[in-house]
Order: C-alpha cells, then sequence, then structure tokens
C-alpha cells in the first residue's frame, strides 16, 4: 500500500514536471547543429586542405598528397563520391582557388595546379615560388594560401621540431621557419609579413580582407591562439629570428625575448610584438587549434553570421570567436560550439549551401574521437540554440548579447554570472599556466529593454588578461538555461568609452 | 703555553682537553651556515613546523651522535652517517685535509662538518691538524699519482653531463663564479683529489658516503671520467700539471659519427660525434657503429716511427677517406667510389707523430684497410701498422692544485689518531677500534632556553661549531622542545616527506605543493635526450602525488633501487638509486599515505577483453600508440613511454581513474581525455561502457611485451606505405635519402624508378623494380629519408644536368648539401595526356629546359631516356650537358661512352653532339656543348646500367 502510494506520488510528480518543466529538459549540441558523416572507412582521408570550388563541389587534399574531388556533396553523405583529382603532392595543408588554378602550400613551394585537357584531373603543376628552405624536419608544414583584400596570397611557415639534416650550415637551420609570407600569384615574389610563429596551423582571410591566424601553445607560444597578421609584427617565438637579416625592417631590430616576461608587458621588450586577438585556455577550449572560417552565410548555417569558428585537432571540436576592434586592436571571446566529431579536426570549409564541412587527421597527434582521419559535415537544424550570441568590452565590465530574449529575473541577477581572470608569461617552457589569477566581482547585471541584452559591470577589469565568464542560473523567456554558459574573452585594451 | 706534542709521545687525555681550551678570539673567517638543499624546501610552508625542520637537522647535523637519546626519539630522528674515512688517505691529499681540517667552513662554503677548532690558538689547532693529517692519510694508503688526464673536450662533455642529467639539483649549476648557497659546494674539488679517485667514488658514493645523501647516479667509468675531469677542471691549468709528462695508453681513439647525404668526407671540427672510443686496430668493426651508410669515422692517436726516413702509407676505402699526419694530408682518397687504392710518401724522424685516420661511407659497400711500408721495406701492397706503434694521449696531465710532497710520519699519525678519539670526531666517523673519549649530555637533557652549547651565541671551546644559520638554531631549539615529550613513531605522511627532504627528492619531485625545481633551473637544465614534443612532462621529473596509489609497490621499490621501470627514456635526468632499506620504507609509507584505489585487483582476463584493448590501442580505437611506444616499437609520432610497461608498474585501481581523465592527475597533460563527460565515443562497444573499455586496454596491457601488435603499428623494417605505380606513372614529391628535402620521385609502371632533387636540380638516382615506401614521411611525425624499395639503383652525378661554363675546361658546379638552384630554377611538371608521364620543366639563367624521362623497355630489363627541350630567350652561349662521369671513360662510338662498369650512355641532338672527354681531379666528365644559336635545341641521353 505505502509502495503503491509512493508510486502514485511519483507518476503525478513526473506528469507535473513534464507539464511544468517539460522545455526545461536538457537540449544538446545535435538538437541544433547535427553531424553527417561521409564514408572514408577504406579511403585515407586525411584531411589537410578543403576549398570549395566554383562549381559548388569540394576539394579535399590529404596529408598524404592526395587529392579528390567531392562529388555532389550536400545530398545524403551516402550519394557523394570522392574522385581522385591529384596526387604526390607534398603535405598540402591548404587549397584556394584563383584565376582558373588550384593554389597550395605544399612543404617545398607555393604550387598552382589545373585540369588543362579537361579529363577530370590535374596536369598541370607550377612552381610559384619556392623561396623558402627546407632542413629536412617533419614539422616544417606550410598552411595556405589565403588572399589578401590587396591580391596577395598568405603562407604560414611552421617552425621545426628535431633532426634538420639538411640546415643551412651558417644558422643551423633553415631560412624562413616560423614566418609569415605573402606572395604574388603571379611573379611568385616572396614578401616577409611577420615573425615569431611557432606552429601556425591555420591562416584565413577575414570578410573585411585582413589575416588571420592560429598559433598552438608549446614553448613562446604559452598559450593556443587566434592572431591578427599584420606587416611588421613579432608573434613571440625567436626561432625564425635568424632570417632577420633577409627580411631587413622593421623585423631585422627584433631582439632575443626575454624568457619569463608577462605577455601584456612584451611590447616594452620589443616594440613589434603583437598581443593576441584571443588566448585559447588550455584544456578548457580545446589544445591545439587548427583550421578557421568566417560564417559568411547570413544567416543560413544559424544565428551566427558574421562570427568565426576554429577547429581544434586534440578536442575534435569547432569553437566560436566573436571578435571587436578596441582602440585599433583586434579582440574578443571564444565560447563552445559543437563537439563529438570523430577524430581531431584540421580544416573546416564552408559548402554553397551554407553547412560546414570539417575535415580531420589524428596522424601524429594524439585526440578525442573513434577514427583516424574522416570528413563530416555540420548542418544547422533550423532551430535557434539559446546562446551567448556576443560578448563585447565595456570600460566597466562586458555587455553580453544573446540568440534570445532573456528571462529578466535569471538574467538581472549578479550572482548568476562569474568571472575569473588571468594572463601568460612569453616563456621557453612548454605551455604555460593560467597566472596571476584572479576572481574579479559582478557587481551589477543590467538586461536591455528588448532583453536581449546584458550589460555586466565588472570590478574592475584587467588590461592584458584572459576574463573567463561562467553562466549559471540564466534563461530565456521559456525558463530554458543556456546550452553554454561559458565565455572567455581576451581583454588586450579597455575601451575607454561606452559602445554597443 | 701551547703545548708541545711532540715531545709528549704518552700524551694523555688530560693535556688534550686542555689543548682544547686553549683560547683565541682573533679568529674571523667568512663562513656560511650548513647547506642543507633538502631542508631548504621545507622553509616559508605553512603546514611544516618548526620542530619539523629541526628533526631533520638533528639527524643531518648528526647531533645525537654525542647527545645519546632514547630508541623512540633516534628513530624519529634519522642520523645520517658521516663519510667513513677508512680509507680517506687514498682518496684525498693530504693538503686538503690540513686546510679543511683547520676551518672546514671556510674551506668547503656550507660544510655540514663542525670546526672543532674554533676557539683554538692557532700554533696548537695547526699541530693538531698536522697530527690529524698524518693519520688520516695512513688510512687506506695514500691517494695515488693521477693516472687519468683530462683535456677541454672532456671538460665539454662533463660539463654538459652535469648539467643535464640533474646534479645541479642539489650542487646548483657549476657555470658561474658566484656560488648560491642553496646548493652544496663543489668548489673546493679540485685542490682535493684526483681525477681517478674521483671517478672512483662517483661510481659507488656509498662506499664512503654510507648514507646514501649522495646517491647512486649508474654512471659507467666514462661518464664518471669525463665528470670528474669537468670537476676538476681547475688542475688542468695547474702549474703542476702543465709541466708534468702526459701518459699514452694503447691504440687509437676513435670518433663515429652518423651524417645523411654525404658524398665526401665531412670537416670533423665542426660535428660532434654520436659516439666515442679507442681501438687498437684500424677497422670498420666497432662496437659502436649502428648504420650501413651515411656515417664517418676519425681515428686519432700518435704513431711511434722506429726509425727516420720516408714511409709510405696506403689506404685502400669504399667510399672516401684520408691520412694525416702531423696535420699533413698524407694520402688522400675522398670522394664517393667503390674500394680504391691510394697511397702516399712522407719523410718521418724517429718517434712520436700526431696521426690520424678519417673515413666516411655514404651509401653501398663499406670498406677501410690502412697499411703502410716503413723505409727498407720491400712488397707493393704494404703490412698492416703493428698496433703497438699507435697509441693515444690519455689526456692532460692533471694534478691537484697546490700539491707538495707529504711524508708520512708514524709518530705524528698515532698521535693524530689519539686526537681523533679524544676530540670526538670518532662519534661521527666510526672507525674500527677506535672509541670516543668522552660523552656528551643526553638529547633530553639540553635545555633549548638555555642560551649555550652547540645553540648558543657564542660556542664554548671544544665544542663543535656548526656555523648555524639563526633560523637553523630556531628549528633545533624546536625539536628539542618537541623531543623531550613523547616520541610517537613517524607516521607514513611525515615519513615520506622526511624521506622526500632527507634525500632531497625535491629537487626534482613535487608532492603535496612542495619542491619541484625552481623555473630557473627547470628552464635552463632539465631537457630531454632527444627533441621530443612532450611538453615540460617530457622535460622534469614527475610529480609525486598519488605515487602511492598509482604504483604497485614493488615497482617503486624496483624504481629506487635500479634502473629498471625507468621509462621515460627520453628525459635527460636521471633518477639515482638508493639502498632497499630506504626502498622499503618509502614505498611502504607512501603506499599507506596515499590510500589504495578503491580496488587493486585487475579485471578478470579474457582473451575478448584483451582483444577489445588492443582495438582501442590501435589506430582502430584511441590510437594510443600515437604517442606511446608499444613493446619495443616505436609510436607514431611521439615516442612517449612504452605502454608494455603499464602492467608491471601501476595499479589497475589507479589505471582506471587516470586514464578517464588525465587533466585530473596533471592539468597541462598532453594526454586526451578520450572518454570527454565521462562519454565514450565507442558507444557500440561493451556497451559503451568507460569503465569497461578501460578495463579492456588494462586486459590487454597485461600481456605485456607479448602482446599483438595493435592496428597502426609496422614492425621495424617492414615496408608500411609502398607506392606501386601500376598502370600509369606515379609522380610523388617527399623527402628521400641522398636526393634531398625537395625530391620529385617518378615511378613508372614498365619497373623504372627516377628521383630528382630540385633542391639543385639534377637527376639523382635511377633503379628498377618496386617504387618507394611513403612511410617516411607520411606515417605520423615521422622525416625518415628513406631509399628506393627496388635495385639496380645507379647514383647520378653530384652536379646539375646543364650548366654555363666560361671555358670548356671549367670547373664543373658541385653543389653543397644546402646548396639550391644550381642547375636552374624549378618550374613545375606536367603530365603528358597520352601517358600521364612527366615533364618536368626548369630555367637555368634565360634558358627554359624541360625533361622527359621515360622508360625504354628492352631484352636485359627497362632503361631510360631522357629528352630535353631547350629554349633561349636571349643569346646564349657557354651551355652544357654533363652526359656522365667516372673514374674510367671510354668511348664505344662517336656518341656512345661506357662510364666504368657502371653504365653507359648515349646521345643525340638536333644539333651535331660534339662530346668532350675530359679529366677533372680524380673523375672524368663526358661534356655535350649544346647549341643554342638557333634560339632551341632538343637533346636525348639514353642511360643504360
Amino acid at each position: 500500500m505505502h509502495m503503491k502510494m509512493n508510486r502514485c506520488v511519483s507518476k503525478l510528480q513526473l506528469a507535473l514536471g513534464l507539464l511544468l518543466f517539460g522545455w526545461t529538459a536538457h537540449t544538446e549540441e545535435s538538437d541544433y547543429y547535427q553531424i553527417d558523416t561521409f564514408d572514408t572507412e577504406n579511403l585515407p582521408m586525411e584531411v589537410g586542405a578543403m576549398t570549395l570550388l566554383s562549381d559548388g563541389n569540394l576539394l579535399v587534399g590529404t596529408r598524404r598528397g592526395d587529392v579528390y574531388v567531392l562529388d555532389q556533396p550536400y545530398g545524403k553523405p551516402e550519394e557523394a563520391t570522392f574522385r581522385p583529382w591529384a596526387r604526390g603532392l607534398a603535405q598540402p595543408l591548404g587549397f584556394l582557388e584563383h584565376k582558373g588554378w588550384i593554389y597550395t602550400a605544399q612543404r617545398g613551394e607555393l604550387t598552382r595546379m589545373k585540369d588543362s585537357d579537361g579529363d577530370g584531373s590535374a596536369d598541370t603543376f607550377e612552381t610559384v615560388c619556392d623561396a623558402w628552405d627546407i632542413s629536412g624536419n617533419y614539422h616544417e608544414y606550410n598552411f595556405g594560401p589565403r588572399m589578401d583584400k590587396e591580391g596577395y596570397m598568405w603562407i604560414t611557415l611552421n617552425k621545426p621540431f628535431g633532426g634538420q639534416p639538411y640546415a643551412d650550415p651558417e644558422i643551423k637551420q633553415a631560412h624562413w621557419r616560423g614566418w609569415a609570407v605573402r606572395v604574388h600569384p603571379e611573379t611568385g615574389e616572396m614578401f616577409p609579413m611577420a615573425a615569431g610563429l611557432r606552429s601556425p596551423a591555420g591562416v584565413e582571410d577575414s570578410p573585411w580582407g585582413d589575416i588571420f591566424y592560429t598559433d598552438n601553445q608549446g614553448e613562446w607560444c604559452n598559450a593556443s591562439k587566434l592572431s591578427h597578421l599584420e606587416f611588421g609584427d613579432y608573434h613571440g617565438h625567436p626561432w625564425g629570428l635568424p632570417t632577420q637579416t633577409l627580411a631587413g625592417e622593421p623585423f631585422d631590430s627584433i631582439p632575443q625575448p626575454v624568457s619569463g616576461t608577462w605577455m601584456k608587458d612584451m611590447h616594452l621588450q620589443i616594440p613589434q610584438f603583437k598581443m593576441p586577438a584571443v588566448w585559447f585556455p588550455y584544456d578548457k577550449m580545446g589544445k591545439s587549434p587548427s583550421g578557421l572560417r568566417w560564417d559568411r552565410s547570413e544567416g543560413q548555417f544559424g544565428p551566427f553570421s558574421g562570427q568565426l569558428f576554429v577547429a581544434d585537432q586534440h578536442h575534435a571540436t569547432v569553437i566560436r570567436v566573436v571578435l571587436e576592434q578596441v582602440d585599433g586592436h583586434w579582440q574578443g571571446a571564444c565560447l563552445p560550439f559543437r563537439e563529438g566529431f570523430q577524430c581531431g579536426i584540421i580544416r573546416i570549409c564552408f559548402g554553397q549551401d551554407a553547412s560546414l564541412f570539417v575535415g580531420m587527421s589524428n596522424a601524429g597527434w594524439g585526440g578525442r574521437g573513434n577514427r583516424p582521419w574522416g570528413l563530416q559535415r555540420l548542418r544547422w537544424t533550423g532551430k535557434t540554440p539559446f546562446e551567448i550570441h556576443e560578448m563585447k568590452a565595456q570600460p566597466d565590465g562586458f555587455t553580453l548579447s544573446f540568440t534570445e530574449p532573456v528571462h529578466v529575473e535569471s538574467a538581472s541577477d549578479p550572482k548568476n554570472y562569474r568571472m575569473e581572470s588571468y594572463t601568460y608569461r612569453l616563456e621557453s617552457r612548454y605551455g604555460g599556466p593560467e597566472d596571476d589569477k584572479k576572481e574579479l566581482k559582478i557587481t551589477k547585471a543590467v538586461v536591455s529593454e528588448d532583453r536581449t541584452r546584458v550589460r555586466l559591470h565588472v570590478d574592475a577589469l584587467r588590461a592584458g588578461y584572459v576574463h573567463e565568464l561562467h553562466i549559471e542560473g540564466v534563461q530565456n523567456q521559456s525558463q530554458q538555461p543556456l546550452l553554454h554558459g561559458e565565455a572567455y574573452y581576451t581583454l588586450v585594451r579597455i575601451p575607454k568609452t561606452t559602445h554597443l | 703555553m701551547p703545548i708541545d706534542l711532540k715531545k709528549d709521545a704518552s700524551f694523555g687525555s688530560a693535556c688534550l682537553l686542555s689543548f682544547c681550551c686553549l683560547w683565541n678570539a682573533s679568529m674571523v673567517v667568512q663562513t656560511a651556515p650548513p647547506t642543507l638543499p633538502g631542508y631548504a624546501h621545507l622553509l616559508n610552508h605553512s603546514d611544516i613546523s618548526s620542530s619539523q625542520r629541526g628533526e631533520l637537522l638533528l639527524g643531518e647535523l648528526q647531533c645525537v651522535a654525542c647527545h645519546e637519546s632514547d630508541p623512540a626519539s633516534v628513530d624519529r630522528i634519522w642520523v645520517r652517517q658521516a663519510p667513513n674515512l677508512s680509507a680517506i688517505g687514498s682518496r684525498v691529499t693530504p693538503q686538503f685535509l690540513t686546510d679543511y681540517l683547520k676551518n672546514p667552513q671556510a674551506h668547503v662554503t656550507g660544510t655540514l662538518m663542525p670546526n672543532i677548532f674554533h676557539a683554538s690558538e692557532k700554533q696548537a689547532r695547526d699541530d693538531a691538524v698536522e697530527y690529524l693529517t698524518h693519520f688520516l692519510t695512513s688510512l687506506g694508503g695514500r691517494l695515488a699519482a693521477p693516472k687519468m688526464g683530462g683535456s677541454d673536450a672532456l671538460v665539454q662533455k662533463g660539463d654538459d653531463f652535469f648539467h643535464s642529467i640533474g646534479c645541479v639539483a642539489c650542487h646548483g649549476p657549476q657555470r658561474e663564479d658566484k656560488e648560491d648557497s642553496l646548493y652544496i659546494s663543489l668548489k673546493h674539488l679540485a685542490s682535493k683529489t684526483t681525477v681517478d679517485a674521483l671517478s672512483d667514488f662517483l661510481q659507488n658514493p656509498s662506499l664512503s658516503r654510507p648514507s646514501g645523501r649522495m646517491p647512486h647516479l649508474r654512471l659507467d667509468a666514462k661518464e664518471a671520467r669525463a665528470l670528474s675531469v669537468f670537476l676538476l677542471r681547475d688542475q688542468l691549468h695547474n702549474p703542476q700539471s702543465l709541466a708534468a709528462d702526459p701518459g699514452e695508453e694503447p691504440g687509437l681513439g676513435f670518433a663515429y659519427y652518423e651524417i645523411d647525404g654525404l658524398n665526401a668526407l665531412p670537416n670533423f671540427e665542426d660535428l660532434t660525434a654520436n659516439a666515442e672510443g679507442s681501438t687498437d686496430q684500424i677497422t670498420l668493426n666497432l662496437p659502436v657503429s649502428k648504420r650501413n651508410n651515411n656515417y664517418a669515422i676519425r681515428y686519432i692517436g700518435q704513431l711511434h716511427t722506429p726509425t727516420e726516413g720516408s714511409y709510405t702509407f696506403i689506404s685502400i676505402s669504399d667510399d672516401g677517406s684520408r691520412i694525416m699526419i702531423d696535420g699533413q694530408i698524407v694520402v688522400d682518397n675522398d670522394g664517393i667510389h667503390g674500394r680504391r687504392a691510394r697511397n702516399g710518401k712522407i719523410n718521418l724522424s724517429a718517434g712520436a707523430h700526431d696521426f690520424e685516420v678519417q673515413f666516411f661511407n655514404g651509401g653501398g659497400g663499406a670498406e677501410l684497410s690502412v697499411a703502410w711500408q716503413p723505409p727498407g721495406s720491400s712488397g707493393r701492397r704494404g703490412v698492416p701498422i703493428p698496433s703497438d706503434l699507435l697509441t693515444t694521449r690519455t689526456g692532460k696531465p692533471m694534478i691537484p692544485l697546490a700539491s707538495a710532497p707529504f711524508v708520512s710520519d708514524p709518530q705524528k699519525s698515532r698521535m693524530g689518531q689519539r686526537i681523533f678519539a679524544a676530540m670526538g670526531c670518532v662519534s661521527c666517523h666510526p672507525l674500527d677500534g677506535l672509541a670516543p673519549m668522552r660523552k656528551a649530555k643526553r638529547l633530553s637533557e639540553l635545555d633549548p632556553d638555555q642560551n649555550q652549547g652547540c645553540l648558543g651565541d657564542t660556542i664554548r671551546r671544544g665544542l663543535p661549531h656548526y656555523d648555524l644559520a639563526d633560523h637553523q638554531r630556531a628549528d633545533l631549539k624546536a625539536a628539542l622542545v618537541a623531543h623531550a615529550k613523547t616520541n610517537p613513531p613517524l607516521s607514513p605522511a611525515e615519513t615520506v616527506q622526511k624521506t622526500m627532504a632527507v634525500f632531497n627528492c625535491y629537487a626534482c619531485h613535487q608532492r603535496d605543493g612542495l619542491g619541484g625545481p625552481s623555473t630557473a633551473l627547470a628552464e635552463k637544465y632539465f631537457k630531454t635526450t632527444f627533441e621530443i614534443d612532450l611538453g615540460e612532462e617530457g622535460k622534469i621529473p614527475p610529480g609525486l602525488d598519488h605515487a602511492g596509489a598509482k604504483f604497485r609497490p614493488e615497482a617503486l621499490k624496483s624504481i629506487l633501487t635500479s634502473d629498471k621501470l625507468h621509462v621515460r627514456h627520453y628525459m635527460a635526468t636521471r633518477m639515482p638509486s638508493f639502498s632497499p632499506e630506504l626502498a622499503d620504507r618509502f614505498s611502504q609509507a607512501i603506499g599507506t599515505a596515499d590510500g589504495q584505489p578503491s580496488f587493486t585487483e585487475g579485471p578478470s582476463f579474457s582473451e575478448e577483453m584483451a582483444a577489445y584493448g588492443q582495438r582501442f590501442v590501435g589506430v582502430t580505437g584511441m590510437a594510443c600508440i600515437t604517442c606511446h611506444r608499444i613493446a619495443g616499437q616505436d609510436a607514431l609520432a611521439i615516442q612517449g613511454i612504452d605502454l608494455s610497461s603499464v602492467y608491471d608498474r601501476v595499479q589497475p585501481g589507479w589505471f582506471r581513474p587516470f586514464l578517464l581523465n588525465p587533466a585530473a592527475y596533471n592539468p597541462e597533460t598532453r594526454m586526451p581525455q578520450f572518454w570527454p563527460d565521462g562519454k565514450s565515443p565507442f558507444p557500440d562497444i561493451l556497451g559503451g561502457s568507460p569503465d569497461q573499455q578501460v578495463d579492456s586496454i588494462w586486459t590487454y596491457l597485461s600481456l605485456k611485451n607479448s602482446m599483438p601488435l595493435p592496428v597502426g603499428i609496422t614492425p621495424k623494417g617492414q615496408i608500411a606505405m609502398e607506392l606501386v605505380p601500376a598502370d600509369k606513372p606515379i609522380v610523388h614529391r617527399t623527402f628521400m635519402k641522398e636526393v634531398g628535402p625537395r625530391a620529385v620521385l617518378t615511378g613508372f609502371p614498365e619497373k623504372l624508378n627516377v628521383a630528382y632533387d630540385f633542391n639543385v636540380v639534377r637527376l639523382a638516382k635511377i633503379w628498377r623494380g618496386r617504387f618507394f615506401d611513403h612511410s617516411g614521411v607520411q606515417s605520423g611525425r615521422s622525416d625518415t629519408f628513406l631509399g628506393p624499395l627496388g635495385e639496380d639503383v645507379l647514383d647520378l652525378p653530384q652536379g646539375p644536368a646543364f650548366s654555363f661554363l666560361d671555358a670548356p675546361e671549367s670547373k664543373w658546379p658541385t653543389p653543397a648539401l644546402t646548396d639550391r638552384n644550381t642547375g636552374g630554377r624549378f618550374k613545375g611538371y606536367r603530365l603528358k595526356e597520352e601517358n600521364q608521364r612527366p615533364v618536368f620543366r626548369y630555367n637555368l639563367e634565360s634558358v627554359a629546359i624541360s625533361e622527359a624521362p621515360e622508360p625504354v623497355i628492352q631484352p636485359g630489363g627497362t632503361i631510360l631516356k631522357r629528352s630535353f627541350s631547350l629554349e633561349a630567350s636571349s643569346a646564349a652561349k657557354g651551355l652544357y650537358f654533363l652526359a656522365g662521369e667516372g673514374e674510367d671513360i671510354e668511348q664505344i662510338a662517336p656518341n656512345h661512352f661506357k662510364v666504368g662498369e657502371a653504365y653507359e650512355v648515349k646521345l643525340k641532338g638536333s644539333f651535331p653532339i660534339r662530346p668532350i672527354l675530359r679529366q677533372k681531379g680524380a673523375v672524368k666528365q663526358i661534356l655535350i656543348p649544346v647549341n643554342l644559336e638557333q634560339g632551341s635545341a632538343t637533346l636525348e641521353q639514353t642511360i643504360e646500367w
């Protein structure tokens, strides 16, 4: 009897729960963004390069040097086919279609290739630029090219790691490793653009024609990051400095950095030092950032149009980055977006239908997932997740916008927000701890009239620090929680005036 | 009034005591308090009490050697034993003993040895020290004259070694003049001992330092010698060393080098040897030789010629060699070649001459034999140089600083022996047959509140003066107070902490927030032995939080006492070995302190579970083999800890939670969390249960070295990724051995393969049969330069195919290893529509050249045809084609040549071919002047081999 009643009560509770709180049931990323998988079980699809062709098909290059056209990429995955287009390239890690050619940065050169006789596979391979050296080390990968607004092609060059049998006898390494360069696509002339890169696995042009790149944490790059690449920048790694004599001004005046300096103070030591746009805190926002693409779909890929998506080779995730320019410096926040891909991701690429193609390989770098390689596709289901939409810095805090109007009571309670700040040193050691940590007090949370924005007042902001925000308890109007309640804003500069 | 000890042969204890009481207040010497690096880690830490630190000092300063205490108290104290002096005479110079005993702290900064004579009258002290010196030097026989010498190279080697294996953890960096009081000083060593004695000590420190504070580092004789030469390096500049004769040992020294892409003898001065040793014969059969190709050896020593006269030396080698005497090249047999003899003559005086033989092998067969014809001998071939005429200098002599003749006096020695007993030296340094002549108060009777005794502001005459720092005195007093109460046995946690402080484990290992190398040390002196992308985990010894729960107790013991289960092969810092007693005590204590994991029995074994585990470990699963070696096989990318050691080392109950969340054990770990949020990426295997999946990995690893290899591992020596040109050619860019990092290979279905070096722009290699294994650069992080898979490999000239020459006799360019574009600028290639065969393009100045290599099938095997087409945009004069190069070239027909036994070439052109056959140095060359008067030309070369 007693038992029975209990059961009745629990049934009642369940029914009530369903009635009242059914919509608060936990939602998942897959409700909003779905992953489709192309069958690559028997094809070593270690994707290193991808681009959307002008005919709408996808060109996919593998780290083993094979290139395929993915025919019918937008329908059911099982209907798509991989058609061999070229082979024998040396680690192609980026494609760009330009004037009928496919440009690719291989290990030894920037190459352009095309199918001249129209038989469906490439037959002409031209060396555009091979002005950099190779010491014979596996880690001498090159990424790109991406074209800037002036029509030059940018390439980022990895530094080696280990044996260098063909090192230049004078500098005991190869020239131009650890640099970003740009190349004239016709003449092949190469121009040094920025020094101090470590393992710049992603390079991308922004909608406004600037170039950004991702770098992997390690020695002298003590937290993974996204950085804006501009002529004359120095990004912190000393490896490439012996090439400064070839590079000329302003690179020839960069001294060896002093290990242990706070990142925010590095410009005092080296004026050319460039702070990142966004740091990706270790393990929280991945471990190894790679490919990146801006959402230029104007809403076809969901509510994040104009924002940047960055892949991670270790966590098999795609994260989201929102940027703003403060006092001339590009900076912003990174936020979780989608996890659960089948392997560590190297390249992402938007298709014609605004789905995101995701190419991966774990060769050489362990990571999450259940396959050694793969090509997947991320589609927006049409449902809008309740997410932080943007995070912008203010002189005394941040403004958050949301993808939906918020529940005013929960969103205006400062206790529902927690903020911690920390920074990094530039050091010779590998990686680096989140240093000089401090919890920051949220003094006020003010919801905008249209309820889509919340103004956070923070006591007090710290320039040069990551501001890690955790939101718990903020709900939308239907009292759902956020899909992801965290954001990591790299506050290089504090704005002087309030802006929207 | 000083006592004349010399007159008083019957010297009694009463006299001795009065001698100790003589007072001289004028002595002021710069000293430092006792240096105890392990103790220093406990300072300024809120969790560590003053009495805990003081208890450590009671042991390390051996207070209870004089102040007896009850067993419960002594059990907590862990009394250090002072050096065993029973053979001190054979280790230390008399001069050092004298200087040191007069004022230990002034002579060895931070020494733990107290000053006994701090309040003695100088003459009395000097007399006592003289007798003690005579006594001590009589123990164990006299320090032998040094046999081993040193060299700048050995100093460098020892320096590198000292600063990489972890000596700095206790002794601090030795590269700067200023000493850091944190570290145990070594500055005095050059006057203390010899290379021989120090090497012996370093190889077995517990013989003379029984309590293991200086641990066993398992040094071999060579390592110990290099370290000793480094530590005693000041002796190299000792005027006494400079005046001494260098010793010699039989045989030649050799150095072995591994260098890729060799085509001539390297400049050895710029290179670091992969291995060194000595040999009594000039032979390639050295124990260190690992490679068959791409290595070089240099043999160096002295040749002792019996008479004056003209000597002929002969070197027969494959590939190059050279004989040098007194810095002069006598036989030059350099370059890539088959077995070839060269000889040279030189007039030599009788006696010692610097003698050196250099050798390298690029690829293929290897051979070296060196012979001579001494004056008056007959026979064209020469005879081997008798091995007793070849010696190596043992190095520059190294004599301890300020060495002086010392004549031992038995009578003084006897008096020294009595002083040794009477003054209580024997309390700390026990010697057979000697007993302390007096005892101090018991420990419990000492009153810490009284400002007196060893801890007083002024130390009374006759008492040992430790030169303690204020905080050390305070800590000792706190410990005295604590010990006067109850003395419970040390808890396991206390035992762990005490062990780590006493033996300075904290120098390298962090635990409970204590210890670990300082940032400054970590940055400079904690390295990997080769470049491995493991981050700080690869360099810094692991933290010991949870270690008691992690390790199997037996494994921990073995790690502490031997190098068994030292699995971090990439870490330069060497984990020392400690005594079995210590290992027992420590492993038991840490096991109890950390608590055992929730389960200690692994899952029950089943083949099915092991098979799942095998799948997870391979690329079919979590791909653990990306970063972990397995059963002796290389990992795909990072050569991390071999997984076959896991089962012996760690407990299953630790393994599971660790695998599920590695970052909980080390936030900076590179190890991925394969089950994020407790979810398996393999929901269909074992019900998607993370626990069961980890258990299956454990089950698989329990097979240890007999485990079947997981998918993804290709056993050494097997072909992993063979490229097979089945129906059309494969053009493939890669790294290739002897071709370079910008190699472009083509494999034709006709079983002809060609490899171009587009760093230089030249055809480098052709071969028949199987094409190429591209796993050298395509698997994981490999950058192995692999060679051809097939057979009939023919190496073509190192220089470019085309070059402009000022004159027909001008030198053909010979590019160095890293030279670029000697043969033009590579412009790419196209694949011919009809057969997909490549046509390569390159520009040499104003001439655009295309080159189409093609197979020509014929009986006896496919041959190569190279068709060139040249277009000049402006008048191009003086362009030549190098059609062949070799020692012997024979012209068979006007346009047909035979190059040694290696190959034949035939030539055709759109212009009349007028070959030039010329001798250039040791080789002959066939040059074809290219006629570009028409603005364009074609040329065809067939190579048959």
